[in-house]
């Protein structure tokens, strides 16, 4: 009787392993094409989820308790990758070829004093050419 | 005594397949990312099944090892999983809104549009107060965007809707 159980509960580990590895792979997939950086951010973030997971199908199969402060780590430090690339995406959308040419321009209008109220032109002068970047 | 072995045995099944209930909840995930169409509804299978796939993977490993350590030590990751996946998605989610990779035909209600809209008039139109020496009454809004003297491009992080 616990012979069977035994072995049901090793294959079902096994199934969950499977899918695990699947999850993996597939998250893989959106990380290598995801269209925007945002996607493949959100991908890797899913892919630390997935190895925190796989870490807990060791620890099941097993039955030691070795990697459980190795688990608590990544779920620790997992998610500061994902703030700091999304700030720099931030970063990087805001400042667009065609910025620069208008900021000039701007400037060339207004007289070099008010460098401050320019600020402001490259985020929403940045829009149309990204957004139809994004389409294709 | 057998019958303690018994138990021992049935709570392992149990716990086997918790695990594999928590891996079918990472391969939803997986799945949702890769067939969502865009931004927006790929955060919602990175975050939500993600994080009930690996609350039960948790509750697995507590019910497999069945110590206080263990319990202890799934509890703050399931803690912490819980702070950090809200906020990554949130980053991401105000990222990638403010970045323009959310398209507005895509949402049936969008309620943050004119507070985007508002606030970036304010920077601009804010950044030329400041510089012509009045503060603006756009202060609170806008605390970082008024500041004449920041870098071009960090002005729309500052902005809290």
């Amino acid at each position: 009787m616990i012979g069977i159980l035994n072995t049901i509960e090793l294959v079902v580990v096994a199934i969950a392993v499977a899918a695990l590895a699947t999850a993996g792979a597939v998250t893989l997939i959106r990380v290598a094409k995801g269209p925007t950086s945002l996607d493949r951010i959100i991908s890797s973030d899913l892919v630390v989820g997935i190895v925190v997971g796989g870490f807990a199908l060791h620890v099941v199969l097993t039955g030691r308790a070795t990697t459980l402060p190795i688990m608590l780590a990544i779920s620790l430090v997992g998610f500061i990758g994902a703030v700091a690339m999304a700030r720099f995406v931030h970063d990087q959308v805001a400042v667009t070829p065609e910025a620069p040419r208008r900021l000039r321009r701007r400037r060339g209008g207004s007289e070099a004093g008010s460098s401050g109220a320019d600020e402001g032109a490259p985020g929403t002068s940045g829009e149309p050419g990204r957004v139809g970047e994004e389409g294709s | 005594m057998i019958d303690i072995e018994l138990v021992d045995a049935v709570l392992d099944l149990f716990a086997a397949l918790l695990c594999l209930f928590g891996a079918a909840m990472c391969l939803t995930a997986a799945i949702g990312l890769v067939r969502f169409p865009d931004l927006i509804s790929r955060m919602h299978p990175a975050a939500k099944p993600q994080s009930l796939g690996l609350l039960v993977l948790a509750l697995a490993v507590v019910l497999h090892l069945r110590t206080w350590r263990a319990a202890l030590l799934m509890l703050l990751v399931a803690t912490l999983q819980m702070v950090t996946v809200t906020l990554a998605s949130h980053i991401v989610a105000r990222t990638g809104y403010r970045a323009h990779f959310v398209e507005s035909g895509t949402l049936v209600a969008d309620e943050l549009a004119p507070v985007v809209h508002r606030d970036r008039k304010a920077a601009v139109t804010g950044g030329r107060r400041m510089s012509a020496g009045s503060g603006g009454p756009d202060g609170g809004q806008t605390g970082g965007a008024a500041e004449p003297s920041g870098p071009p491009s960090s002005d729309p992080n500052q902005e809290t809707p």
